[in-house]
């Protein structure tokens, strides 16, 4: 029996398919039935290869993935890859994320300034009139301004949120050999995975929050035991600190497993307990794999942006520098008066929003798609490529 | 024959589906990161060590305390430093470039013997563009308004205060950075670069070297010696000259604070350089290095691998 995408002969016992169709495995299976619906442009007869078939010449990035059908990709492959998908992307996702981050990130750095000037107002008032009454308006006038402030970061960070929906569907949409223009892109954001992503962000942080909470309030429960004559004040504290500590140890062990929800919410538009249940079955038996190559990405990741944020971040802040070494030149260099040091913060205000927004754009041009290779290797690393096999495997395996 | 042939390119990253590229910014970024961290670390391990053993306790104001530091903590710092760059910078990319792309390390790093009037020259070329680059940071240091804490702080960590000190900053500092920086940006990046850019290889690795010394005020300077060092590397096809270079470089900034010590110099960031000794000791590198290029002449051919020839 040959498999209908590669036409190699497939060992007997480990065919994939029905209907007269039979493949070598699940992503042979997934890429014939991408192809038969035009979703891979090349024309594999033509070239007489597979898309990862190394003489391989298609510009689509299907064709260019590099990985063991079988085994999935090595770290080398995992880099390689994701380089190719950064370059592929790369200006449809500067687009997305400037059209995104550009207006709410100038919104975010007179935010910064606006609270940074509330911050030093607030100090000049408590050094100046201690002891004195402060005027109601002035408090309520502050206060009011907090709360526009804390607008403003709620504004950037439904902006982001966008922004990394934009570049985490292009690069689905990009290793899957389609091309999607930056509209389709826009549409996707304004969607309902939108909400799903953001219900799901808000469902990991208040689960992996009341994990925690838990650990912490089952010490306080725990005292009840010194109460009752159970166990000593020792007893209770050792428990305590293990039971806070295997909390922190089993949220962040559902962090890694839920870790790639958010990718397969973009790219499938499953329900979000369901993203959350095929995430935790691709991360199964790979946590490790998983867990080592994210900080290794991670580092890789923070470094390079470093690289670039280090000189641009001296140039904005220049004047802070100048007005800082004025200080310390001018006899102050043994303290710094904490109302001057907050006047200078005070001035930074914009800077930092500037640069938290090059930060941002930076690290999403790079680490989105990194992620995203990192799900398809999973996928094939558990021949995920069937939708019902998925659902039934995730459904056992939570 | 060109070089590309002759070397067995066997490693894992060499299939045709796998971008060269991205190897040389993997490999070069991924070192970066781990020996900055794993430094960071070993400085702290040795700082602690080194103020538990000899009872450092700082006191004073801030101005004493950075001076403080800089006399007593310069020790741990350079040993840490050249630990680092040996085992968190020279082996991982040795590492590399046997996994990735060969077992023929010496030839793929271009360890091999040139002309010793290449390497004279190399040097040369460096010592009287070193004015320059000092000037470069002068301005930038005047635009600031540094405070003499500050720098006398930043000279003092350089300073050596006996000959013995004198010998280990040499070796931390100009010998260290000479073999490890030079194979890691000349040997595997831009070596790595090179097989697939040509000549605008030796342009990135110099703006890498650059931005990698994560120092903004000596950015410019340092990537213009970074571009010089590649370009030694591109025209003579051997690492030998960028690293005699390089080490030119580093051995001339330690000695001159060295002299200063001493009371023979005071050429330093916070003194000034005079504009007419810069002029002409880059009119005389300007010279070197033409007649650099004179003694090279026969240019090197590079293929790069898609088939394409560049100089």
């Amino acid at each position: 029996m040959k498999c209908e995408y590669c036409n190699q002969e497939i060992p007997s016992g480990s065919e994939v398919g029905s209907n007269g169709h039979y493949f070598c495995n699940q992503l042979h299976r997934y890429y014939w039935e991408q192809r038969s619906i035009g979703n891979i442009k090349y024309d594999l007869n033509s070239q007489g290869s597979s898309p990862y078939n190394e003489s391989s010449k298609s510009p689509e990035l299907n064709s260019s993935l590099g990985f063991n059908p079988d085994n999935g990709m090595t770290l080398g492959d995992i880099f390689s890859n994701s380089i190719n998908l950064i370059k592929e992307t790369f200006t449809r996702n500067i687009i997305i994320l400037v059209l995104f981050l550009v207006p709410s990130g100038i919104l975010l750095a007179f935010g910064l300034k606006y609270f940074f000037t509330i911050m030093t107002s607030s100090a000049s008032i408590t050094q100046d009139i201690e002891g004195q009454q402060i005027d109601p308006s002035q408090l309520l006038g502050k206060m009011i301004g907090m709360v526009i402030f804390v607008l403003i970061i709620l504004i950037f960070a439904l902006a982001y949120l966008g922004a990394e929906i934009g570049v985490l569907n292009n690069g689905c949409k990009q290793i899957e050999g389609k091309k999607i223009s930056i509209n389709d892109t826009i549409s996707k954001i304004f969607s309902i995975t939108y909400i799903k992503v953001a219900a799901e962000l808000i469902l990991l942080v208040l689960a992996l929050m009341g994990i925690i909470i838990a650990g912490i309030l089952s010490m306080y429960l725990l005292k009840l035991f010194v109460l009752l004559n159970v166990f000593n004040d020792v007893t209770v504290n050792i428990l305590g600190v293990i039971l806070i500590i295997a909390a922190f140890l089993y949220a962040f062990n559902l962090l890694f497993k839920w870790y790639f929800a958010e990718v397969i919410l973009v790219h499938t538009g499953c329900g979000i307990i369901e993203s959350f249940k095929r995430s935790s079955y691709l991360v199964k038996n790979n946590w490790w794999r998983t867990f080592g190559i994210v900080i290794l990405i991670s580092l890789v990741v923070g470094f390079a942006v470093s690289l670039i944020l280090s000189p641009l971040s001296f140039v904005f802040m220049w004047d802070y520098y100048r007005h800082l070494f004025k200080i310390m030149a001018s006899g102050g260099e043994n303290q710094i008066n904490p109302v001057e040091s907050l006047e200078m913060f005070s001035k930074l205000g914009t800077t930092f929003g500037l640069i938290i927004v090059i930060n941002l754009i930076l690290r999403s041009l790079a680490f989105p798609l990194f992620q995203i290779v990192m799900y398809f290797d999973l996928k094939i690393r558990k021949n995920d490529f069937d939708d019902a096999v998925g659902k039934l495997e995730a459904n056992s395996n939570l | 024959m060109t070089e590309t042939d002759t070397i067995e390119y066997n490693g894992t990253w060499e299939k045709p589906n796998r971008s060269i590229i991205a190897a040389a910014v993997t490999g070069v970024i991924g070192i970066g990161a781990i020996y900055f961290n794993l430094e960071s670390i070993l400085i702290t391990i040795l700082t602690v060590i080194y103020k538990a053993v000899y009872h450092i306790e700082l006191s004073g104001g801030m101005a004493a305390k950075i001076r403080e530091t800089s006399v007593y903590l310069k020790t741990p710092i350079l040993i840490a430093v050249s630990i680092s760059e040996f085992v968190f910078m020279l082996l991982p990319t040795i590492w590399i470039i046997k996994k990735w792309h060969t077992t023929e390390v010496i030839k793929y790093i271009r360890i091999k013997f040139t002309t010793v009037r290449e390497i004279v020259l190399a040097m040369l070329v460096t010592v009287f563009i070193f004015p320059f680059s000092s000037f470069l940071v002068d301005i930038l240091v005047k635009a600031l308004g540094i405070p003499k804490v500050i720098l006398d702080a930043n000279s003092m960590l350089f300073t050596p205060n006996s000959n013995s000190e004198f010998i280990l900053m040499i070796y931390a500092i100009a010998v260290t950075p000479a073999i490890c920086e030079e194979i890691l940006f000349r040997g595997y990046f831009q070596r790595t670069l090179e097989r697939k850019t040509g000549m605008k290889s030796f342009i990135i690795t110099g703006i890498l070297f650059g931005l990698f010394h994560m120092q903004p005020l000596t950015l410019i300077s340092l990537s213009m010696l970074g571009i010089l060092l590649s370009y030694f590397y591109y025209r003579s096809q051997s690492i030998l000259p960028s690293s005699a270079a390089h080490f030119t470089n580093n051995f001339l900034a330690i000695l001159l604070l060295f002299l200063k010590q001493k009371g023979r110099a005071n050429n330093t960031f916070e003194n000034n350089i005079s504009i007419g000794w810069v002029i002409l000791s880059l009119l005389i590198s300007a010279g070197l290095f033409l007649i650099y290029l004179k003694i090279t002449k026969v240019k090197p051919v590079h293929v790069i691998e898609d088939g394409r020839i560049a100089m």
